[in-house]
């Protein structure tokens, strides 16, 4: 049965959400316990069946303020079918071009098998490049805002095609009226004064790669020689965000994230959460591995000690904010009132059909993760699309077409999760990766509670 | 119970604080333009958390 509504107690407080409205509600714990009976219009078998806990008075006033909500389509809000603004085919306006299929570095956990992703190392060509943005162009048809992704390996490790194809694409925007936001995903070894200033200079966003706490680092992103690489990279990361101070920089326009990965071996990880903080970073990121028979893999027996985990960086998050001086988490942002439309929710990360990944050779992939999995090639710079089945496969592989999301509460927050991971896991992207879910369920739940006590707070402080 | 009485509509309520105004519903008939970031495209690399996004509207 589709989930309508999902309710949660966390760190003493009850959250109501209305899944197809996004509607977040505080509730009390007598409402808490009504919702295991209420079903919209069954007041009297709810009165009964509460009668035993609550005053007879106080169940029907409660009730009387749900059916206010039930009005309002703000509780039992009617299912979402797939709206006619989910167009048919998808414009693809994003792409990750992997600008070095090497790096400099070995972590442990990486899924690139170290930047080659099971091929040859080499590095993407300028003429690829520039070819990449022509395609972004030609297919993304009206849409002015397109974005491109240097990743890698270490895409600092090419900078000539990186400042190649910026350039070409910032002047095919004087041509075509096109926006470019460029991004870079970098491990920082290479984040030099010099790259810094030109990368300053070109309005990229970004994404700097740290596992947190110096041991933690160390252990699981040596160098090649297999060196530990805190100290270096820290250096450089502090340079970079001091060299981007009061500038136009904030987590929507020009950004600058740290992001990090955790294991197996730190599921204590607030603690690396507030080591970037104390290293001087507020804007960040930190996710669950995703590994199959590793010994660094998150298992269903960690789930307890993960979901504890997160109540814990929930409080501490909290508790910097109210004393002044917070930090953005990523996974904690969630904008309740002014979220994506269902279209978007729909399309989720577009993986396949609104992003796409290049290979260094121009290959065309679904996204960055699945470069190196032969069955997944969509075609290439120079061919084009050639598998529209399988774009279209991945279009309609939406949270309403997937046995295990279209029941799920959470299906519009997370879209049915990520296409790699299942296809990892199961060979087949519409059957999600479990522990991935589990995960993002309680990751929701904490943003949703962060969320609604900002709001709280807020109003109570006017 | 909520110490707060918050008015909602003139309705004096004593259990429930709404925190948002969605607009999910609505988005059903005016979204769909297309012009947000792509979702795995940010800060979440190895993940797809579209929720997390923003409408650029």
């Amino acid at each position: 049965m589709k989930a309508k509504i999902h309710k949660f107690e966390q760190n003493g407080t009850y959250i109501l959400l209305d899944v197809n409205s996004g509607a977040v509600h505080v509730i009390d714990k007598m409402i808490y316990d009504l919702m295991d009976t209420f079903t919209g219009e069954n007041d009297e078998e709810t009165v009964h069946a509460w009668a035993h806990a609550y005053p007879e008075a106080d169940i029907r006033e409660a009730l009387g303020e749900l059916h206010t909500l039930m009005e309002q389509q703000e509780l039992f809000a009617p299912d979402i079918d797939v709206p006619p603004t989910f167009r048919q085919h998808g414009l693809v306006k994003s792409l990750c071009l992997m600008v070095a299929q090497d790096c400099n570095l070995r972590c442990k956990y990486c899924f690139g098998d170290g930047g080659s992703y099971g091929q040859e190392r080499a590095v993407m060509t300028p003429d690829v490049g520039r070819a990449a943005i022509d395609f972004l162009i030609e297919k993304s048809g009206p849409r002015k805002h397109c974005e491109v992704d240097f990743f890698g390996g270490e895409p600092l490790m090419n900078m000539k095609t990186v400042k190649a194809v910026t350039e070409y694409a910032r002047k095919k925007e004087q041509e075509t009226g096109k926006r470019f936001k460029l991004t870079l995903t970098t491990n920082g070894m290479l984040l030099t004064d010099e790259n810094i200033q030109w990368l300053n200079d070109h309005d990229f966003s970004l994404v700097l790669s740290l596992d947190g706490r110096k041991e933690v680092n160390d252990a699981m992103r040596p160098d090649v020689g297999g060196h530990g690489t805190y100290d270096r990279i820290v250096r450089n990361f502090r340079r970079c965000i001091e060299s981007r101070k009061g500038g136009n920089y904030d987590y929507r326009g020009v950004y600058t994230y740290l992001r990090g990965t955790y294991t197996h071996e730190n599921l204590d990880f607030t603690k690396d959460v507030l080591s970037m903080h104390d290293a001087g970073f507020d804007i960040l990121s930190l996710e669950p591995v995703v590994l199959k028979d590793s010994p660094y893999a998150i298992t269903e027996d960690d789930l307890p000690r993960v979901y504890a985990e997160y109540d814990r960086l929930v409080d501490a998050y909290m508790e910097r904010r109210r004393a002044g001086h917070g930090f953005w988490f990523f996974h904690f942002n969630m904008d309740l009132s002014n979220g994506p439309c269902v279209a978007k929710r729909l399309s989720g990360c577009g993986a396949g059909h609104e992003y796409f990944a290049v290979a260094e050779n121009g290959d065309l992939y679904p996204c960055h993760q699945f470069v190196g999995r032969e069955g997944y090639r969509l075609g290439s710079l120079s061919e084009g699309v050639t598998r529209p089945e399988l774009s279209q496969y991945f279009r309609e592989s939406h949270v309403l077409n997937k046995e295990k999301c279209r029941d799920c509460w959470a299906r519009f927050f997370c879209s049915g999760g990520c296409h790699a991971n299942a296809d990892l896991f199961h060979g087949d992207i519409r059957q999600p990766y479990e522990i991935g879910c589990a995960i993002q369920k309680k990751r929701l739940e904490c943003a949703i509670l962060v969320q609604a006590l900002q709001t709280l707070e807020a109003n109570e402080k006017q | 119970m909520f110490h707060l009485e918050a008015g909602k509509g003139g309705i004096q309520v004593k259990h429930i604080q709404t925190v948002n105004k969605p607009t999910m519903q609505k988005s059903l008939k005016t979204g769909g333009c297309g012009e947000c970031q792509a979702s795995c495209q940010s800060a979440c690399k190895t993940s797809c958390t579209v929720g997390n996004q923003v409408c650029e509207k």
